[in-house]
C-alpha cells in the first residue's frame, strides 16, 4: 500500500509539473490557426479599398456570367444545343424555381452588399481611400440595382427586404450613379456613369433625362468610349461558378457546358467572344459603350416624330460601329457540337427574316478550315445607311433601329430586356422572406411574343435557306405602345 | 480548462514498481478448441485475484511460473470463444496441470470488448452491441482491403464500392444517414489511435470524373487480430463529438509467446473485368484485358513470458483488369509487447503502407467507358461493325491510344504508430495511456502530353510539341491521439461495479496543395518547364479534447445498469459554445440466468436470452474554421481582390444524435440458432446543414445547426449452426437490416442540393429522406386532343411536375449472408454475399445514350435502347422534342436492388504426415471475388460516377455511370507455417 501511495504521489507530481509548467504548452495539441483571413484582420490591413474594389469588379464578372448566357438564350439571339443544360426551351428561365434565377439574384445581392460594405466598413477603416475609389463603390452599387431592374419584375433591394419594382430598382441605381458622379475625378470612367444613367432613364421611359445622360456620355466619352468588365481566365479555382473567366465565351466558343448557336440571321456576329488563338485570353465583355447613347437618342428622336433627326443619329452610330475592332479567325466550329452540320455553316446560305420576306445573303459565314472570317468583337451590324433612308415611316425606321440595337448588343444580354421579358423572385427568397408575394414569384413574358418560337427557324439544307418564323423586331414595333417594350414610346 | 486535467490522466500509469518474493508453485497446460481439439495459440490466461497472466504459445501450451501459493480463479479468454473459468489451488513447489478447452461463442456474451467502453469490459454487461470480426474470420479475408473485409464480415454495415479502380472510395453505412453534412464512414482507430478515414474527395485533388481516392484503401491492416465495430448511439457516447456514424477499431496481433513461428503466403491470380453491365460488346473490347495479380506475405511472431513480438509484411503487384492500369502495394507492421516492470506492460505498434496505382479518366471527363458505352463519341455505325473486321480494330486501337497517352499516378505513403502503457497497480484497478499518430502523404500526378491533346481533338498545328499540362495534387495528413483511462472493478457480494474515467485529445492536420503547369515539355514530369502555373492551397486543423466517466453496475451477474457521460471541447465550435455533453444510460438483463426462467425453459432449448435497452447521445463536430467570419482574397488580374468569405457562426456546435434502442440476444436449441435483434430510433438534432440563406442576403451558405433528421430501423443478425461435429461443420449466417430515414425539419431553410445535377439532384427537404432524388415527373396521361403532352406546370394542368420526389438513393433493406463449411477440419469453404432492396439509383448512362439517339444525330446506329424502355410512349415524346433533356429525371431513376456473391473461397490444409522438415502447416486455397451479381436494373447499382462536392461530405450514392464495376478476381494461394 505504501508503494502504491508513493507511485501515485509521483504520478501526481509529474502531472502537476507538466500541467503548470512550460511542459503544458509543449504538449497542448488544441491550438489551431485559421489560414483564412478573418473579417476583423482584413479590416485592419492598411489599404483594403483597392482590393475591395477589385472584388466588386470581379463580382460584376460573376453577375454577367449568370446574366449573359441566360439572357441570350431567353431571346431570339441564341439557342442552346447542349444536353448538360437544364433546359432546351428559351423561356423556362422565367420560373421561380429555376436555379439560374436564384444564382443571378444571389450574385446581384452579393454585388450590392459588397458595394455597401465598401461604402461603410471599408470607407471607415481605410484612411487612404480615394474619391475615385469611393465613386466606383457607388457605381457598382448602382450597377447592381440597374441589372436588377433590367432582369427582374420585382426584387428585394436589401437583405430580406420587400421586393421592389423594376422602376424602383432603376431609381436606386440613378441615385447611386449621381453619388458617383458627385465625387468622381477620373475622366476615364466618368462617361460610364453617364451611360449607366442613360440606360436607367431609358428603361424607365424618361425620354428627356435619358437623352441628357446620353449627351453627357458622348460629351465626356467621345466616339469610342467603352468600359469593359475585366474577365480573368488565368486565376481560376476548382469552383467553376466562382471563376471570373468569361462564361459567355465558354457558351459561344468553347461550348463545354453550353453550346449556344446563333440565329442564322445573326450568324455573322458569332462568336463575339473568343480566345482568338491566344492562350489564357478572354475577349473582354463590353459593359457600357457609347453606341448605347446614340441608340437612345435615335429612339427618342423617333418617339418625338423626328425621322430625319433619327436618321442622322443612326448614321453617326454606323460610323461608331464601323470603327470598332474586328478579329480575323478561322472557325472550324461544327455547328453543333453534338450534331455537326446540323446548322448553317456556309456563306452560300441565305436567310429570310420571315417566311414572306426576301432571302438575304451575307449573313451566314463559312466556318471551315482554311477560310478566314472577320468577327466584330465590340459592335457589328448588317444594317446600312440606305436602310434608314428607305424607311419612310417612324415604324419602319424603328424596326431598322431595333435590328441595329439587337446586332450592336449581340451577346451582351440586352435583347431579353428589350423583349420585355422579366424574371420572378426565386422561391428560396420567398421561403425565407415573408414580404415576397405570389405575384412576385411570377415573371413577365409579354403575351405578344411567340412563346416557344423565339428562335424558330426552318432549315432547308438543299436550298441552303434558313427561314425564320418570326421577325421579333417587327413584333416589338407593332407593340411599342404596350408599355412592356420600346420604352421611349 | 479541461486540458490540464487530461494531461494528468495521461500520466497515470507511468510509475516505477518493485517485486516481492514468497513461496511459489506453477501452473501449466494446453489450450485446445473444444470441438476440433486443435491447439489454440494466443489465448489469454489470467489468475484473477493476483492479476497474473500469460498467453498460450503456438502449440497452445502455456505456463504460469512462480505463482504464490493460494487459491485463485483461472480465467482464459479468447475472441470468439466463451470465457473459461476454473478455481485452482496452488501449493508451494507444486506444478499444477490445467487443460483448457475453449468453447466457441457465437453470441459473444463472455467476450471482452474495448471499443466505446473506455476500457475492457465483458460484453455481457453491456446494453449495446459490439460487432466483432474474429481472428478466424480475418484469416479467410486477409488479402482484402479494410472496407472489403467489412463488406464480407460485418453484419450490420453496408459497404458499397463506387468503382472497381484501385484505391477508390466506398460508401460505408450502418444505421442510415444521421447527418446531411458528413460522410457516413465510421471513425477508425488502430490500437487506440485515430486514423485518417477520409473515404472520398479531398479538398484539393485531380478530378478524373467521380473516382475519388480513399484513405481507407491504404490503412495498414497487416497483422490484425480483430476488429470491433459500434454503430452509434449509446455505444459511441464515450467518443462524444466524433462518433455519430459509429466507431471501428482495429487491434493488431501482439505476438504469441514461445518459439518463433513464421508463416509465408503467396497468392497468384487473374483479374477479369465483369462485363455484364456493359451495353455494347465494343466497350469491353476497347477497355478490358485480364491482368495478373501476385501477393507475397510473411508473418513472424514469438517471444517470452515478458516480451512478445509480431511482424508482418506483404507486397502486391496487380495488373488489374483494364488496359493502362496497375497497382503495387507494400505493407509492414510490427507490434511489440513487453512487461516493463511488474504489473506494467508496454505495447507499441508501427505500421507502414505504400500504395501506388494508376487511374484512367471516368464518366464525362472523357472516360472511354463513357464514350463508348453511352454512344457518345463513337463514329456512327461502329456498333454494327463486325468485331473481327480491320475497320473495327482500327477504331478500337485509335480510341485505346487515348487511355495509353493519358497518365495518372497516385502514390501514397502511410505511417501509423501507437504506444500504450497498461498498469495494474492493484487487482481491479487498470490504468492505461495511449499515444500515437497516423501520417498519410499522398501525391497525384496527371500528365497530358501534346500527343494526348492532339488525339483528343485539340486544335494543335502539325509538329507542335511541348504543349502538355501537368497537374500535381498533394495531401499531408497527420492525426495525433492521446488517451488515458482508469478502470476500477469491484465486487461486493452480489454487486459488481466497473468504473471508468478517461480523457482523450485528438488533433487532425490536413494540408493540401495543387498546382497546374501548362505547356509542359513532352516527356517531363517537372512543372518547372511549364508556363502559367496556378496554385491552390488548403489547410484544415481541428483539435478535440474530452473527458468521460462511465459506471457499469451488475447485480447477481444478470442485472446490469450502465451510465456514462462525456464532455467535449473542440476548436471548430463557435466562440459562444461551451462544453458539449453526451450522456448515456442503459440496462441489460440476462433472463436465461434466472431460476424461474430455467424452471420453465430448459437450458437446452434456450441456453441464452438477454434483453437490453439503452439511450445515448453521440455527435459529429462541424468542419474546421466554419465558425469564423472571413473575407476571401482571390488573385484577380494582376492583383488581389477581396470578397465575402464564410459568414461565420459563433453558435456553431456539433450535431447530436439521440438514440434509444431495445434488443435481445438469444441462443436456441443448444446453441444451434443464435440471433441478435435490435430496434433503434435515432434523432439528430441541431443537424448541420449547409443550407443557403435567402438569395437577397448575398451571403454564401453557412454551415449552421438547423435541421433534424430521424433514422429508425432494426438489425437482425443470425447464425445457424447446421452441423457442428468434429469432422464436419456447416453454418449459415444471415443479417437483415432495415432503415427508414427522414428529414424532420430543415429549420426553415430552403431545400438544397447536396451535390449533383440540378435537373436530377440529391436534395434535402423536410418530410423526405436525406438526399432524395429530385427531378421532373412527366405525367404521360396529360395529353391534348392531338395526343401531345400538355406543356406547362402540373398545377396548371400541364404534364410536367417539377421538383418531384423520384426516389430514395438509400435502400430500406440491406444485409449479408454467408456460408462456411469445414470438412475433416481441413477443407474450408466460405461463401459471402450481400444484398439490398428498397432503394433507387439514377441510370445516368441511359440519359446520354438517349440523347445521342435523338434527332438527326443517331450515334448508336440502330437504337439498341428502345427495347429497354418500359414505356415506349415516353421515348416517342422525348424523340419528338416534347420532353426536354432536363425533364428526363423520372425515367432515369430505377431500382437499386441487388444480390451479390462477393467471395467464394476454398482451402485445404495438407495433413501433417506429408509435411517435411520444420514445416508445420501447409494450406492451399482457391478463391474468386465478385463472381456473381443479380440486379433489378441493367446497371451496377453499387457504382457511383458522382460523389460529393467537398471533403468529408455526405455521399448518398445514387448516380451510376461511367465507372467500371468490381472485377472478378480468381486466385490460388499457398500458405506455409514454420
Amino acid at each position: 500500500m505504501r508503494t502504491l501511495f508513493r507511485r501515485t504521489a509521483a504520478v501526481v507530481l509529474v502531472g502537476l509539473g507538466l500541467t503548470t509548467g512550460a511542459g503544458c504548452e509543449l504538449l497542448d495539441p488544441s491550438n489551431v490557426t485559421n489560414p483564412n483571413v478573418t473579417e476583423e484582420n482584413a479590416l485592419r490591413t492598411p489599404a483594403l479599398g483597392g482590393p475591395w474594389l477589385n472584388g466588386l469588379e470581379r463580382q460584376t464578372v460573376l453577375v454577367l456570367n449568370e446574366a449573359l448566357p441566360m439572357a441570350e438564350i431567353a431571346s431570339d439571339n441564341y439557342g442552346n444545343f447542349n444536353n448538360f443544360y437544364l433546359t432546351d426551351d428559351n423561356l423556362d428561365f422565367v420560373n421561380d424555381q429555376h436555379p439560374e434565377v436564384e444564382d443571378l439574384q444571389f450574385d446581384l445581392a452579393d454585388l450590392r452588399e459588397s458595394a455597401q460594405f465598401g461604402l461603410e466598413r471599408v470607407r471607415d477603416n481605410d484612411p487612404n481611400l480615394t474619391n475615385d475609389q469611393l465613386a466606383e463603390f457607388y457605381f457598382f452599387e448602382g450597377f447592381a440595382y440597374l441589372v436588377a431592374g433590367m432582369y427582374f419584375k420585382t426584387l428585394p433591394a436589401e437583405d430580406g427586404g420587400p421586393p421592389v419594382t423594376s422602376a424602383e430598382n432603376y431609381q436606386r441605381a440613378l441615385a447611386a450613379f449621381d453619388e458617383a458622379l458627385a465625387v468622381a475625378e477620373d475622366a476615364d470612367v466618368i462617361p460610364s456613369y453617364h451611360l449607366a444613367k442613360a440606360r436607367a432613364h431609358y428603361y424607365l421611359g424618361n425620354r428627356t433625362e435619358a437623352v441628357a445622360a446620353a449627351d453627357a456620355a458622348i460629351a465626356a466619352g467621345g466616339a469610342e468610349f467603352i468600359r469593359y468588365v475585366n474577365t480573368d481566365p488565368v486565376n481560376l479555382s476548382s469552383n467553376n461558378e466562382d471563376n471570373p473567366d468569361s462564361d459567355i465565351e465558354d457558351a459561344v466558343w468553347e461550348r463545354t457546358t453550353t453550346d449556344l448557336q446563333p440565329s442564322p440571321r445573326l450568324d455573322f456576329l458569332d462568336p463575339k467572344f473568343h480566345d482568338f488563338g491566344r492562350s489564357n485570353y478572354d475577349t473582354p465583355i463590353p459593359m457600357l459603350k457609347i453606341e448605347e447613347a446614340h441608340l437612345i437618342k435615335a429612339e427618342a428622336a423617333l418617339a418625338a416624330g423626328d425621322l430625319p433627326g433619327a436618321r442622322t443619329i443612326m448614321k453617326a452610330l454606323l460610323d461608331v460601329v464601323a470603327a470598332r475592332p474586328v478579329e480575323t479567325i478561322i472557325d472550324t466550329d461544327r455547328r453543333t457540337q453534338r450534331a455537326p452540320g446540323s446548322r448553317p455553316n456556309d456563306a452560300a446560305w441565305q436567310v429570310k427574316r420571315t417566311p414572306d420576306a426576301p432571302a438575304e445573303s451575307g449573313l451566314v459565314l463559312t466556318r471551315a478550315s482554311g477560310v478566314e472570317i472577320d468577327i466584330p468583337i465590340v459592335s457589328g451590324t448588317s444594317v446600312t445607311a440606305a436602310e434608314f433612308d428607305a424607311a419612310g415611316t417612324v415604324d419602319e425606321a424603328l424596326a431598322v433601329l431595333y435590328l441595329l440595337r439587337q446586332e450592336v448588343f449581340f451577346g451582351e444580354g440586352l435583347r431579353m430586356v428589350d423583349l420585355g421579358i422579366k424574371l420572378p423572385v426565386h422561391e428560396n427568397e420567398a421561403l425565407l422572406n415573408d414580404a415576397v408575394t405570389a405575384e412576385d414569384r411570377e415573371g413577365v413574358i409579354p403575351t405578344f411574343l411567340p412563346r416557344g418560337e423565339l428562335d424558330a427557324v426552318t432549315l432547308d439544307f438543299e436550298a441552303q435557306l434558313a427561314t425564320l418564323q418570326h421577325d421579333l423586331n417587327a413584333i416589338l414595333v407593332q407593340n411599342k405602345a404596350s408599355g412592356a417594350v420600346v420604352p421611349l414610346f | 480548462m479541461q486540458y490540464p486535467a487530461l494531461l494528468l490522466l495521461l500520466c497515470l500509469g507511468v510509475a516505477p514498481s518493485g517485486v516481492g518474493a514468497q513461496a511459489t508453485g506453477s501452473i501449466t497446460g494446453t489450450v485446445t478448441e473444444a470441438v476440433t481439439g486443435e491447439p489454440l495459440p494466443g489465448v489469454n490466461i489470467v489468475l484473477l485475484e493476483i492479476n497474473m497472466g500469460t498467453a498460450s504459445d503456438r502449440d497452445g501450451a502455456y505456463a504460469l511460473p512462480q505463482v504464490p501459493a493460494g487459491s485463485y480463479t483461472l480465467v482464459a479468454t479468447f475472441i470468439g470463444y466463451k470465457r473459461f473459468s476454473q478455481p485452482v489451488t496452488v501449493q508451494a513447489g507444486q506444478q499444477l496441470e490445467v487443460s483448457i478447452e475453449m468453447e466457441e461463442d457465437l453470441i459473444g456474451l463472455d467476450e471482452v470488448v474495448v471499443t466505446g467502453q473506455g476500457a475492457a469490459i465483458e460484453n455481457k454487461r453491456l446494453s449495446t452491441t459490439v460487432d466483432v470480426i474474429t481472428p478466424k474470420q480475418l484469416e479467410k479475408v486477409s488479402n482484402l482491403r479494410l472496407d472489403q473485409i467489412l463488406q464480407n464480415a460485418m453484419p450490420s454495415a453496408s459497404v458499397r464500392f463506387a468503382s472497381g479502380l484501385p484505391g477508390t472510395n466506398s460508401i460505408i453505412r450502418a444505421r442510415g444517414i444521421v447527418s446531411a453534412n458528413s460522410n457516413t464512414t465510421p471513425v477508425i482507430y488502430i490500437d487506440g489511435v485515430r486514423v485518417d478515414n477520409n473515404n472520398g474527395q479531398n479538398a484539393l485533388e485531380i478530378d478524373t470524373g467521380g473516382n475519388e481516392s480513399s484513405s481507407i484503401a491504404d490503412i495498414p491492416i497487416e497483422n490484425i487480430e480483430r476488429i470491433e465495430f459500434i454503430k452509434g448511439g449509446a455505444a459511441t457516447t464515450l467518443y462524444g463529438s466524433d462518433a455519430a456514424n459509429g466507431v471501428l477499431q482495429i487491434f493488431t496481433k501482439q505476438g504469441v509467446p514461445g518459439r518463433a513461428s513464421f508463416s509465408f503466403e503467396t497468392t497468384q491470380g487473374v483479374n477479369v473485368a465483369n462485363e455484364q453491365f456493359l451495353r455494347f460488346d465494343a466497350t469491353g473490347d476497347l477497355l478490358y484485358r485480364p491482368g495478373h495479380t501476385q501477393t507475397y506475405r510473411l508473418n513472424a511472431s514469438g517471444g517470452s513470458d515478458r516480451f512478445t513480438y509480431s511482424f508482418a509484411g506483404s507486397m502486391e503487384d496487380n495488373d488489374l483488369y483494364r488496359y493502362e492500369l496497375g497497382n503495387t502495394r507494400y505493407n509492414l507492421r510490427t507490434t511489440l509487447g513487453a512487461d516493463v516492470i511488474e504489473d506494467m506492460r508496454y505495447t507499441g505498434t508501427l505500421g507502414f503502407a505504400s500504395n501506388r496505382f494508376d487511374r484512367v479518366l471516368n464518366s464525362n471527363f472523357g472516360g472511354l467507358y463513357f464514350l463508348t458505352d453511352y454512344g457518345y463519341q463513337f463514329p456512327t455505325g461502329l456498333y454494327s461493325l463486325d468485331p473481327t473486321s480491320a475497320a473495327y480494330e482500327a477504331i478500337i486501337d485509335s480510341l485505346r491510344l487515348q487511355d495509353a497517352l493519358y497518365n495518372f499516378t497516385e502514390d501514397v505513403k502511410r505511417f501509423q504508430t501507437s504506444h500504450s502503457l497498461q498498469y495494474t497497480p492493484v487487482a481491479g484497478l487498470a490504468l492505461k495511456s495511449v499515444v500515437g499518430l497516423d501520417y498519410r502523404a499522398s501525391n497525384q500526378d496527371e500528365i497530358f502530353y501534346t500527343e494526348y491533346l492532339r488525339q483528343t481533338g485539340s486544335n494543335l498545328a502539325p509538329g507542335e510539341a511541348n504543349r502538355g499540362d501537368l497537374t500535381r495534387a498533394t495531401r499531408d495528413f497527420l492525426s495525433l491521439t492521446l488517451e488515458a483511462t482508469a478502470q476500477y472493478t469491484r465486487a461486493v457480494g452480489a454487486l459488481s461495479t466497473v468504473t471508468t474515467l478517461g480523457g482523450q485529445v485528438f488533433r487532425d492536420e490536413d494540408r493540401q496543395s495543387r498546382w497546374v503547369a501548362n505547356d509542359v515539355t513532352d516527356g517531363s514530369l517537372d512543372g518547372d518547364f511549364g508556363s502559367n502555373p496556378t496554385i491552390d492551397d488548403f489547410t484544415r486543423q481541428v483539435a478535440n479534447y474530452g473527458a468521460f466517466i462511465a459506471e457499469n453496475v451488475g447485480f447477481r451477474d444478470r442485472y446490469f445498469l450502465e451510465l456514462g457521460l462525456r464532455g467535449d471541447g473542440n476548436s471548430a465550435f463557435g466562440s459562444e459554445v461551451g462544453v458539449q455533453w453526451y450522456p448515456k444510460v442503459g440496462v441489460a438483463y440476462v433472463l436465461s440466468d434466472e431460476e424461474f426462467f430455467r424452471r420453465v425453459v430448459p437450458e437446452q432449448t434456450v441456453p441464452l436470452l438477454k434483453l437490453r435497452a439503452n439511450y445515448g447521445v453521440a455527435g459529429n463536430f462541424p468542419d474546421a474554421f466554419l465558425n469564423e467570419r472571413t473575407l476571401q482574397p482571390d488573385p484577380y488580374l494582376e492583383g488581389v481582390s477581396f470578397r465575402f468569405g464564410n459568414p461565420g457562426d459563433p453558435n456553431l456546435k456539433p450535431e447530436k444524435t439521440y438514440t434509444w434502442e431495445i434488443g435481445t440476444d438469444v441462443s436456441l436449441l443448444d446453441g444451434r440458432i443464435n440471433a441478435e435483434f435490435t430496434y433503434y430510433q435515432a434523432r439528430t438534432k441541431d443537424a448541420l446543414f449547409s443550407a443557403p440563406f435567402n438569395p437577397s442576403a448575398g451571403q454564401n451558405a453557412q454551415l449552421r445547426n438547423l435541421g433534424e433528421i430521424e433514422n429508425k430501423g432494426y438489425e437482425l443478425n443470425t447464425t445457424f449452426l447446421l452441423v457442428n461435429r468434429r469432422d464436419f461443420d456447416l453454418r449459415l449466417s444471415g443479417a437483415l437490416n432495415y432503415n427508414e430515414n427522414e428529414v424532420l425539419s430543415t429549420g426553415g431553410a430552403p431545400e438544397f442540393n447536396l451535390f449533383g445535377f440540378t435537373f436530377l439532384g440529391r436534395y434535402v427537404r423536410d418530410g423526405l429522406p436525406v438526399g432524395y432524388l429530385r427531378g421532373t415527373r412527366v405525367h404521360l396521361d396529360r395529353v391534348d386532343a392531338e395526343g401531345d403532352l400538355i406543356q406547362g406546370a402540373f398545377d396548371d394542368g400541364g404534364a410536367f411536375e417539377s421538383n418531384a420526389f423520384l426516389g430514395n438513393p438509400s435502400p430500406s433493406h440491406y444485409g449479408s449472408m454467408s456460408l462456411t463449411a469445414t470438412l475433416w477440419n481441413r477443407l474450408n469453404l466460405l461463401v459471402t454475399s450481400d444484398y439490398q432492396w428498397g432503394g433507387d439509383i439514377i441510370n445516368l448512362g441511359e440519359r446520354y445514350r438517349l440523347f445521342n439517339d435523338r434527332g438527326e444525330f443517331n450515334r448508336t446506329g440502330e437504337d439498341p435502347n428502345i427495347a429497354e424502355w418500359a414505356d415506349r410512349t415516353w421515348k416517342a415524346f422525348f424523340l419528338d422534342g416534347q420532353i426536354s433533356s432536363g425533364q428526363m429525371g423520372d425515367v432515369l431513376v430505377t431500382s437499386s436492388d441487388f444480390l451479390k456473391i462477393r467471395l467464394i473461397s476454398l482451402s485445404y490444409a495438407i495433413p501433417e504426415r506429408y509435411l517435411v522438415g520444420s514445416l508445420r502447416a501447409l494450406e492451399v486455397g482457391v478463391s474468386v471475388q465478385n463472381p456473381l451479381a443479380f440486379t433489378s436494373a441493367p446497371i451496377d447499382p453499387e457504382l457511383s460516377g458522382l460523389n460529393t462536392g467537398g471533403q468529408g461530405d455526405l455521399n448518398v450514392g445514387g448516380y451510376a455511370y461511367g465507372a467500371d464495376t468490381l472485377p472478378r478476381v480468381y486466385t490460388l494461394s499457398v500458405r506455409t507455417r514454420f
